[in-house]
């Protein structure tokens, strides 16, 4: 993948805030980059709508500094700053047709009537629904109030766009359908987004880079793939994809390569060489349980792989996936999870009691307890 | 969730319009009826005539009161609504605390007798009384002032601070129903406070503004005791006619029609506030 080289749209350099002797966010330090989908994923008290609402101006940090092209703008009013948003409830007004909504930043602006009509019917036309802007928000379905939302917030070009969890109140197939909306919209128009959702899925499917943000604070920032692959700490392991944790302490680390002493014995695995991580040091071997294969006790394994000798304990039938939980013989305190394609496993694999799961040691990863 | 179930809910309802009926509807039509009667001495007649609306419609003095009247009310209606609108704004801005003292004392009043509140009118507006000696005392006038003394302006002026509780509590609550989120999507699309405010609060508090106004108005125009008491001999207004043919003159048929006539326009009245009252799109329904 080529990483784009982006300027750097709007900072928060160590901003937080508090409410009394609550702090709902630590000190956080983000960079938006110009034109990027930059989703932050987070559960519900974490921060994330509190990062978008400090920077669409609704509320004032308690410390730190937000700034737009490297100039402070915590004293701008909302009405001065060149964002829009799209609220989680829509906040459409009532009493005004769906174009009236749309042309309402720009008629507020004091721009010339031909010129807003113009402008109106492009945006109206991006989210085909120029054929019903006579129709008051009482009369649309939730998919075309959040399409007005949305043309709406990108009818005055804004610098960037904050989306707080628009989606949420959408149906599944819906969603679905606005997320690559979304996604294919800001492509064409080639603006920032800054989209706030608890959604990982919604996360991966969307974001150039998800921030991940867990009581007030910034857990990791990155490229999905990179947040899957090498989670940076044990709540994005947890939290980012189904995961399989087995705790233990770093014997040694060798170039990008740690070997910790576990219950299931020595197990080899990747590591941030920059991560710090010592001998010692309490930390996670990380494997997805679609890394993980199961093979009957003859079978060869491949080189450079780990083996563990285990029993089913059960197994869900998920489609075209098999979703198998794993009881290790050396530890059977240990629970593992594995996802196999259903055509893979022969049911004579199933039906051998010893059996050994393997996968590969680059397919494990370190993470700090 | 239904509380009643089966037979018990039509038979409810039922009970209910039969309760409205015998409560608002029946005397309305047996005053209805009374209107076209005429009166022998102290016996009613019940024959049908049109004496008494012939009456009222070529008798100048009625004619002129009633005028001055719809005038006074409407006057009154529009007042009170424009003081009590900023109110409302500013207690529906309060939080916590401080709201509920403030909606607390606006509310206060109405559990006071309306006719000790009166009294206590008179005390103030007197020539004698607590409003002229503060003028007096301030400099501003020199001799005690007639302006707010046993005339309509006091009737004026005393019904506006009477009626102020039902123009603010109507227009406090459709403001309450302004979801916050709007102001906010406003104030992100430029626009600034005042901009807001005339294009998202006052339109969408549409419905609360034609509440306080019809409210203020329909009370002012069938106040009889506060003109009576505060109005003197020139603060005549319709409703002391009304009353005056049902206590003094004994011309109930008479008064009935006076009645009808003021319902009539009342009805007039609340179907434009309702129809101002409407906000396009359906909202706040």
């Amino acid at each position: 993948m080529i990483a784009a080289v982006r300027n750097r749209l709007v900072d928060l350099r160590a901003v937080g805030k508090s409410y009394g002797n609550a702090q709902v966010l630590v000190n956080v330090d983000l960079t938006i980059e110009d034109g990027e989908f930059l989703v932050i994923l987070g559960p519900s008290g974490s921060g994330k709508t509190t990062i978008l609402r400090l920077i669409g101006g609704f509320i004032a940090p308690s410390n730190g500094e937000i700034c737009l092209d490297g100039k402070i703008i915590n004293d701008l009013p909302i009405n001065r700053r060149p964002f829009n948003t799209v609220f989680q409830d829509y906040a459409l007004f009532p009493h005004m047709t769906v174009r009236g909504n749309v042309a309402y930043g720009l008629s507020v602006r004091g721009m010339p009537k031909a010129e807003i009509a113009a402008r109106s019917d492009k945006v109206l036309d991006l989210v085909s629904l120029r054929h019903l802007d006579d129709r008051y928000p009482a009369q649309l379905s939730g998919g075309q109030r959040q399409r007005v939302a949305l043309a709406r917030a990108i009818v005055c070009e804004p610098r960037l766009v904050l989306l707080d969890e628009p989606l949420a109140a959408l149906d599944v197939n819906l969603r679905r359908q606005m997320q690559h909306f979304l996604k294919e919209v800001q492509r064409e128009i080639r603006t920032t987004f800054l989209f706030i959702t608890h959604d990982q899925e919604e996360a991966i499917t969307m974001a150039d880079r998800i921030c991940v943000m867990d009581h007030g604070k910034i857990m990791q920032i990155g490229a999905p793939r990179d947040l899957y692959d090498r989670p940076g700490n044990a709540h994005v392991a947890r939290f980012f994809g189904d995961n399989n944790l087995i705790e233990g302490h770093i014997l040694s680390v060798v170039e990008g390569r740690a070997t910790l002493e576990t219950p299931l014995g020595q197990l080899e695995a990747r590591c941030d060489p920059s991560a710090g991580l010592t001998p010692g040091d309490m930390a996670f071997v990380t494997v997805r349980p679609e890394k993980i294969r199961i093979l009957a006790s003859g079978t060869q394994c491949p080189e450079d792989c780990v083996a563990v000798t285990v029993t089913i304990t059960r197994k869900e039938f998920a489609g075209p996936l098999m979703h198998l939980h794993l009881r290790p013989d050396a530890a059977p305190s240990v629970e593992l999870s594995a996802k196999q394609l259903s055509d893979d496993l022969a049911g004579a694999v199933l039906a051998v009691s010893d059996l050994r799961a393997c996968w590969r040691v680059s397919d494990a990863w370190v993470v700090r307890k | 969730m239904t509380v009643l179930s089966g037979l018990a809910r039509p038979t409810a309802s039922l009970a209910v319009y039969a309760v409205l009926s015998v409560l608002i509807v029946v005397p309305f039509l047996s005053f209805l009826a009374m209107s076209f009667f005429s009166v022998d001495g102290v016996t009613i007649v019940r024959t049908p005539t049109m004496v008494n609306f012939h009456r009222a419609f070529t008798d100048p003095v009625m004619m002129t009161v009633f005028g001055r009247t719809v005038l006074l009310c409407v006057g009154i209606a529009l007042v009170t609504t424009l003081i009590a609108y900023p109110v409302a704004v500013f207690i529906n801005g309060l939080q916590g605390g401080a709201r509920y003292v403030l909606l607390t004392l606006v509310t206060a009043p109405l559990i006071l007798s309306y006719v000790m509140k009166i009294y206590a009118f008179r005390s103030i507006l007197g020539g004698n009384g607590l409003l002229n000696r503060m003028l007096l005392a301030t400099g501003l006038i020199d001799t005690p002032s007639n302006f707010f003394v046993f005339n309509l302006n006091a009737v004026f002026l005393v019904l506006v601070v009477l009626l102020a509780p039902f123009a603010i509590l109507p227009i406090l609550l459709s403001l309450e129903k302004i979801p916050a989120s709007l102001s906010e999507a406003a104030a992100d699309l430029s626009a600034g406070r005042w901009t807001t405010f005339r294009t998202v609060t006052l339109p969408l508090s549409r419905p609360g503004i034609a509440t306080a106004v019809s409210f203020t108005f329909i009370m002012a125009m069938g106040d009889f005791v506060t003109p009576q008491m505060v109005g003197g001999p020139n603060g005549f207004t319709f409703g002391r006619i009304i009353y005056s043919q049902f206590g003094l003159a004994f011309n109930w048929p008479f008064g009935a029609a006076l009645g009808v006539l003021m319902a009539a326009v009342i009805v007039v009245v609340l179907a434009l506030a309702m129809r101002l009252g409407r906000i396009p799109g359906g909202a706040g329904r």
